[in-house]
């Protein structure tokens, strides 16, 4: 089967300062899109639900930084940093979050539920594992047109035990789906420990029983993230079926907004916090690389209050739907 | 003293099949276990053992006769181990009614249909085949279009609606799938949210409930949820209803739950005309749609397939609701379930309709 392009496998050492630095902007900028993301629901500008991605950036990050156009990504209800490692508009993002109809889904799917087709993104999806069949579908139609890309689905370790992401598994291997499966394992499924929850709690064995290959990778190091990834798309990309990525994370905020926090202790927050933060991990690389100054940080800080400023003016200024559309899109015109 | 051969059945729903072939003739001596026959129907084939041992005594009806009647007289063994002094000639099938199945015979009037263009002949067709050509049809016209499910492929289908498919349009776009219907569900629509047009085939719908998270959390929410971004134009379809005596696992009838989900169209077609069109239209359609056949009506011919007619559109009062709210026709029994519901019909002396 021809196909038209190739992963290429990405060792540790080999990012450059130019990448580096974007690593560290794009994650910079989905730690202060959440923090406002937080305050505006504090506000009572976000309602519903709000999963926030504090914690889990290098993930997102040093995922999309191997991904080739046409490549699709799908994940689950904690969505809006894949959304901005998209590259949605953080704009569109945050009024969608507020409900109003320059809201990338127009006001009508929420936190949960934005899209991008043009960025390859498939969503955002409200129910617990629902995006790996999904996202297997996903693959199933990249090998059905043989168009070389790659499908990455994303789940957490509480839909790592879901059916259906087992029958996916099944599937993808049986008839060598070109997919890459992204275990973000936070190590919390709402305050269920992976302990507490998961006979097997290394995820990345999950796939043995289906001769899936699977890694351990340190989802709090972009750069791990990034060379394990590429690693994983080449093998699916090259015809050798689906891959498991299990990224030991942590996630710091709640499971949504109203999380009473008895699951775990502060001090484990902190400790995490303190230790082993992806911002800071990446600050200290550069840092020690001589890569970038003071100034260089000042001013990827400004640019990246800025655009956060501005997201939550337009998700704040930017009008409620109208209710004639509860009645579009539910059904698309037949052409006759 | 004889023991009297009787046209066994083939599978709950058969009602007649065709004496394909004797195996064995009169003043055979048979034993328990011996091959004497093979039957067919348009599903399946089978061979018929004898159940006890004798000497056939007399073959009554002829090989090749069709419409055998389940349960009718087919042959005669004596009991005893000796051959019978003087064997009954052979009996001609007088009893049956061989049913001549031609592709041309054509009918002249079936139904007044505004839209059938002028001219319009009718074949005989099952609803099964009719089916069948539905996907075929759609499959050379559009390659996005495939079809998934369990056992369509190499085995043909379980209720051999996919019959042939395989070896016209190959792996690729004819995929058997393990038995998995939550997941391949999920496969299929995410797939179609991609850009091809899945056909999902489920066994039954009863087994679909294993799926109907994908159908409706999926399926049909996500145009909405998305704005309109993401459309998944998708037929999830196989017999659903009542058959013959599977228990109640395998008899429910889903088409209120499914009619009562906004995204979703329902459709139950009731002959093959009506079967072949809607599918047509099915597949094409831009939406998710569910489409409820009916198990006792594949092999049924009910009414003929038109030879030529692009496609049916969707219309108001056959189970197709495009705007559940503009529907107004309440049929008490529709697709395969109006078989069924016949004699209801004549005692309330009227079309069924409740408005």
């Amino acid at each position: 089967m021809a196909r038209a392009r190739k992963s290429v496998e990405v060792a540790k050492t080999a990012n450059s300062q130019k990448d580096l630095l974007k690593f560290y902007r794009d994650m910079l900028l989905m730690r202060r899109f959440e923090e406002r993301a937080g305050q505006l629901y504090g506000m009572g500008l976000i309602g519903g639900f709000c999963h926030l991605y504090i914690g889990q950036e290098a993930i997102a990050v040093g995922m999309q930084s191997i991904q080739i156009k046409g490549d699709q990504i799908i994940t689950g209800y904690r969505d809006h940093g894949h959304m901005l490692a998209a590259g949605m508009d953080p704009r569109e993002v945050m009024a969608e979050l507020t409900g109003r109809s320059g809201g990338s889904s127009r006001g009508k799917g929420g936190s949960m539920h934005m899209f991008s087709i043009e960025r390859g993104f498939f969503g955002g999806h409200g129910i617990v594992g629902a995006q790996v069949s999904l996202g297997t579908g996903l693959a199933l139609a990249n090998q059905y047109k043989a168009n070389g890309n790659v499908a990455f689905v994303y789940f957490g370790d509480g839909a790592a035990n879901q059916g259906q992401v087992y029958e996916s598994f099944n599937m993808a291997s049986l008839w060598k789906l070109p997919v890459v499966y992204v275990v973000e394992n936070n190590q919390y499924a709402m305050g269920t420990s992976i302990e507490r929850s998961s006979s097997e709690t290394h995820l990345h064995r999950r796939g043995v029983s289906f001769n899936i290959p699977g890694e351990e990778v340190d989802g709090m190091d972009v750069e791990a993230v990034r060379e394990a990834g590429s690693r994983a798309a080449a093998h699916a990309r090259d015809g050798h079926g689906p891959y498991i990525l299990e990224m030991k994370t942590y996630r710091y905020r709640g499971h949504s907004m109203s999380d009473p926090a008895k699951y775990r202790t502060k001090e484990e927050v902190d400790e995490v916090k303190k230790t082993r933060d992806p911002i800071d991990h990446l600050r200290e690389v550069l840092d020690a690389k001589g890569w970038a100054d003071e100034a260089a940080y000042k001013a990827i800080d400004g640019e990246v209050k800025a655009i956060v400023a501005d997201a939550a003016e337009f998700a704040r200024t930017s009008p409620e739907p109208d209710p004639a559309e509860l009645y579009t899109d539910v059904y698309l015109e037949a052409a006759q | 003293m004889s023991v009297d051969i009787l046209m066994p059945a083939l599978s709950p729903t058969m009602e007649e099949g065709t004496l394909a072939k004797w195996h064995v003739k009169v003043g055979d001596t048979v034993k328990a276990g011996d091959v004497i026959a093979e039957i067919e129907t348009d599903k399946a084939t089978m061979e018929v053992e004898a159940v006890d041992e004798g000497v056939i005594e007399a073959l009554l009806v002829e090989a090749g006769t069709e419409g055998v009647k389940v349960n009718s007289l087919i042959a005669r063994l004596s009991g005893e181990n000796t051959a019978s002094a003087s064997a009954p000639e052979p009996v001609q099938a007088a009893r049956v009614e061989p049913r001549a199945v031609s592709p041309s015979t054509t009918v002249q009037t079936v139904l007044a249909d505004p839209e059938l263009p002028e001219g319009t002949t009718f074949i005989k067709q099952t609803v099964r085949d009719a089916l069948r050509d539905a996907m075929a049809e759609e499959m050379r016209a559009d390659d996005r279009v495939y079809l998934m499910g369990e056992e369509v492929a190499q085995y043909q289908g379980a209720y051999k609606v996919s019959r042939d498919l395989l070896q016209e349009f190959g792996p690729r776009r004819v995929i058997d799938t393990p038995i998995t219907e939550h997941g391949f569900a999920g496969l299929g629509v995410g797939s179609a949210m991609a850009g091809l047009k899945p056909i999902v085939e489920f066994m039954t719908w009863n087994f679909a409930m294993q799926a109907i998270d994908q159908i409706i959390n999926s399926a049909a929410k996500t145009l909405y949820m998305s704005g309109g971004q993401i459309k998944s134009s998708i037929v999830f379809r196989g017999p659903n209803g009542a058959a013959s005596r599977v228990g109640a696992q395998h008899s429910q009838d889903y088409s209120a739950w499914y009619a009562n989900v906004p995204g979703l169209k329902v459709v139950a077609p009731y002959d093959a005309a009506d079967a072949k069109g809607l599918l047509k239209a099915a597949i094409r359609d831009p939406n998710p749609v569910v489409f409820l056949e009916h198990e006792m009506m594949y092999g049924g011919r009910v009414r003929r397939a038109p030879d030529r007619r692009p496609y049916c559109t969707h219309r108001q009062g056959q189970g197709t609701p495009p705007r559940p709210a503009r529907n107004h026709h309440r049929p008490f029994a529709h697709g395969g379930l109006g078989s069924q519901g016949g004699g209801a019909v004549d005692a309330r002396g009227d079309r069924g309709r409740g408005d």
